[in-house]
């Protein structure tokens, strides 16, 4: 941080509000903070914070109307932009300051390839002649690092990975060598291995040109890696702020010290581990050799030959009574593969699961209705999972309608009320529809209806990731309780190794359809033996700024 | 740890619940007048011919082509006469009742076949969906009124078969949409979720996806509807629809072609009748589809004084 520098952008009593039906909704109240150059400004918070409606108002892309702007002044070079006219601003935008978004395919224009959208600016901005430009996007794909450049960038954004379309995306906002880089959530929807990769490149590109960085994150790790000082927004307003270290060693606002308290993987792990393989001898659920494999289909341009692509290759596993089982792997790795054999919604190419000794591939009619009865699931996104146009009340008690001889019609009310309250929601709730709620009580809901016919096997397909930090740490409290009180068995999906820590027994790690490693959690987290586990283990970003630069210094990022 | 587990509740401004359909009605104006006007034809098509069938038909050759906007000749010929001086207004009522209820049982019959056809070829997305999307492909390579004319020339030109062959020329419109809008809403994961939970084929398509397309069929079925009412009248013009002394709007259009340049009013109320119809269901079939959707619901439930 270089303090004695003028800030080069300073926001002064921000304020966006939005008009919503009836009412006028603040989005941001009265926000001020200054960015130096070189150095690193997190702005933190959960959805609904006003973190991206910040930046956005910054940058001139609010959603407008409904949004508008309230008061406040955003000085760059000592005009304020904000009274700028377009055409005043167009200029200034790439030039000045620059943005990367989390969507990046919805984010880079489909129909060109990367080295027309990056020679795009060179060609508007400097009226450079499309030879040089080009020449000049090249030059920049390969300093964000990507491999064989010259001929990658006549490629279209969705012929790259999610990490290479950000790598892309940030040469783009550089291409005019910006003062101020604003990243909105840039690696939110990227693994953390190559959130590790992209996050170096970051800081890298901000010390060689000495930008100043404005990094937008519901992380608290991402936070913690890459800043040099933190904003930590709630409810539109700016509750605490400071340098990194001074936030995560005595954070002063009760909120800051609810998200650092929610973080995943600080907690302790399952106090009576289950060891449930030497109480009883058959597994609730038996796994052997399931495998699924894909067939692409032969291109009409290509001279390639059919592949065999394999989603998921020769998985073993048993679950037994009471246990909870994490699945851990990245985007890829097959584990939602797995999840859908198992729950009959895709056909395996071979191999065979067992529940209760029983095949449930083989299955049909009534037994296949008992095995829809003993396992439920618990999706990733509680705002698909949840049809919009059935009232609470009639998701929780639909599975009493397919499973008549559960529940009498007549107390479908009095027990929806009461799988409300063990789930922590409200009576009155079982009115409403779900886009009423937020994301944390629609997956509350989801259980609720998971749990309505009191089911051996709950199999949580990425079911809290969905979910903003705070909001995780309690759906995974509540999933321990109901484990506890009901003597539940868990299959507990994740693309993260932390958030399985505090709940699950066992672990599998998974990477490209393969089992890696497998044992029990303590043992995953302590002595990790294979690499891929290492790697995961090391690539999470750690809410903790001394162990940080430690981490950073041994991959060779200078600081 | 229980304190944690209680989440602050009612993140959205809470909406006042329990307003009934007569409020959200009356809080759309537009959709609140098409509903009366929609009210009161249907009551002139019901009762109108009965009232008025005598004038209907009364040919009263001084009044040929008498002028529009003059009570001169009486209330009944305030809208003019046609061309064998029969007043405008009495024929305007009777030939609602024909028109509508051509109009109404051909949409009714191919947004009813046709969309479950369409729901069915996106749920089993396979052989049978070729089949009956190819199906589809074929109605729609035909000019739609030369199968009508091939068809009611062979069999007998009468109400029925008009429908018939309405109904059927429209078919691949709600077919296509209806799969469309299927083939993207099976991917969705409350489907998946309510595959878990066991439901049945049937269950899976009448309480999580038709619920979801009807809306979008429905809003086409009125665009449809002005449609087939022209339709119905070309055939008439042709003269093998509607036969002659029965009326509806759409041979009164094309029988008052032949007299644009000296009496307009007889193509031109029949016209009107056909616009206002479709636009009044048009603007009821946009209000019933937020009326129904609970996530747009509250539009209609804030009365205007609040959203100013």
């Amino acid at each position: 941080m270089i303090e004695e520098n003028k800030p080069i952008l300073s926001v002064k009593n921000l304020s966006v509000a939005f008009r919503t039906g009836n009412a006028v909704v603040d989005a941001v109240r009265d926000i001020s903070f200054d960015l130096y150059p070189g150095e690193t400004l997190a702005i933190l918070g959960e959805s609904g914070s006003g973190k991206s409606v910040s930046a956005s108002a910054i940058m001139g892309i609010l959603d407008s109307p409904p949004g508008f702007l309230r008061s406040g002044k955003v000085v760059l070079d000592g005009v304020d932009i904000l009274r700028q006219t377009r055409a005043e601003r167009r200029r200034l935008m790439g030039k000045s300051i620059a943005m990367i978004f989390q969507d990046t395919l919805a984010h880079l224009n489909p129909v060109y390839s990367v080295g027309w959208q990056i020679a795009e600016s060179f060609r508007t901005h400097l009226n450079l002649a499309k030879n040089e430009a080009n020449d000049r996007a090249v030059r920049l794909l390969e300093q964000v690092g990507i491999p064989n450049a010259v001929r990658r960038a006549g490629d279209f954004p969705h012929q790259f990975s999610g990490g290479q379309r950000q790598r892309v995306m940030i040469a783009m906002a550089l291409a005019l060598e910006p003062k101020i880089l604003i990243a909105d959530e840039p690696t939110t929807a990227l693994d953390v291995t190559v959130q590790a990769k992209i996050l170096d490149l970051l800081i890298e590109m901000r010390n060689q040109r000495d930008m100043g960085l404005i990094m937008i994150t519901h992380d608290l790790g991402v936070a913690a890696e890459v800043a040099d000082r933190i904003l930590v927004m709630n409810d539109g307003e700016i509750v605490e702020h400071g340098v990194v270290s001074q936030i995560y060693a005595n954070p002063k606002h009760s909120y800051t010290q609810k998200l650092l308290g929610a973080i995943p993987g600080l907690g302790n792990y399952r106090e009576t581990q289950h060891d449930a393989s030497k109480e009883s001898a058959t597994p609730l659920l038996r796994v052997e050799d399931l495998t699924k494999h894909y067939i692409t289909e032969k291109s009409l341009f290509s001279r390639r030959e059919r592949e065999i692509v394999k989603a998921c290759n020769n998985v073993n596993f048993d679950l037994y009574q009471g246990e909870t089982l994490g699945i851990v792997g990245e985007s890829g790795s097959g584990k939602t593969t797995v999840v859908n054999m198992l729950l009959k919604l895709i056909e395996p190419t071979s191999g065979s699961a067992q529940f209760k000794g029983e095949d449930i591939f083989t299955m049909q009619g009534q037994s296949l209705l008992n095995l829809r009865r003993q396992v439920q699931a618990v999706f990733q996104d509680p705002y698909a999972s949840l049809n919009p146009r059935m009232s609470v009340l009639d998701i929780i008690s639909e599975p009493w309608v397919i499973h008549s001889d559960v529940v009498e019609k007549r107390d479908y009310k009095d027990r929806v009320v009461e799988l409300l309250q063990n789930v922590g929601m409200l009576p009155d709730h079982a009115e409403r529809y779900p886009h009423e709620f937020s994301g944390g009580q629609r997956q509350r809901i989801a259980i609720a209806r998971a749990l309505a016919l009191q089911p051996q096997i709950i199999v949580c397909d990425e079911a809290v990731s969905a979910l903003d930090v705070s909001v995780q740490s309690q759906i995974i409290e509540l999933l321990a309780k109901l484990r506890d009180e009901r003597g539940l068995s868990y299959l507990f999906i994740a693309h993260d190794l932390p958030v399985v820590k505090e709940l699950a027994d066992r672990v599998i790690v998974m990477k490209a359809g393969e089992i890696v490693e497998r044992g029990a959690v303590d043992k995953i987290f302590e002595h990790p033996q294979h690499a891929y586990t290492i790697e995961l283990l090391a690539a999470n970003p750690i809410a903790d700024p001394e162990q940080v630069a430690d981490r950073r210094r041994r991959r060779g990022i200078k600081q | 740890m229980t304190s944690r587990l209680t989440e602050s509740v009612a993140v959205q401004p809470k909406v006042q619940r329990s307003v009934g359909l007569w409020t959200m009605l009356w809080n759309d104006k537009f959709a609140f007048v098409s509903f009366l006007f929609l009210v009161v034809m249907v009551f002139l098509a019901v009762f109108g011919p009965w009232l008025l069938e005598q004038p209907a038909t009364k040919l009263n050759l001084r009044l040929r082509n008498a002028p529009p906007f003059s009570l001169d000749n009486g209330w009944l010929y305030f809208l003019g006469a046609d061309a064998l001086g029969r007043s405008m207004i009495a024929r305007l009522i009777v030939a609602s009742q024909n028109t509508l209820l051509v109009a109404a049982s051909a949409v009714a019959v191919s947004l009813i076949i046709g969309g479950a056809l369409g729901i069915l070829a996106g749920y089993f997305n396979g052989r049978f969906s070729t089949v009956i999307m190819r199906f589809a492909d074929i109605i729609m390579s035909f000019p739609s009124l030369l199968i009508a004319v091939v068809v009611l020339y062979i069999f007998e030109p009468k109400v029925a078969n008009l429908v018939l062959v309405l109904s059927i020329t429209r078919l691949p419109v709600y077919m296509r949409t209806a799969r469309a809008e299927v083939l993207e809403i099976r991917e969705r994961q409350f489907i998946a979720a309510a595959k878990t939970l066991g439901a049945s084929h049937s269950r899976l398509i009448t309480r999580h996806i038709a619920p979801l397309v009807v809306p979008t069929l429905t809003t086409i079925a009125t665009l449809e509807f002005a449609f087939v009412m022209l339709a119905e009248s070309s055939l008439s013009f042709l003269g093998i629809g509607i036969q002659p002394p029965e009326i509806t709007w759409g041979l009164m259009v094309a029988q008052g072609r032949n007299y644009l340049q000296s009496a307009w009013w007889l193509s031109f109320f029949p016209g009107l009748m056909i616009m206002f119809s479709a636009l009044a269901l048009n603007l009821l079939s946009g209000w019933t589809r937020i009326a129904l959707d609970p996530v747009q619901r509250w539009r209609l439930e804030i009365t205007n004084q609040q959203a100013s």
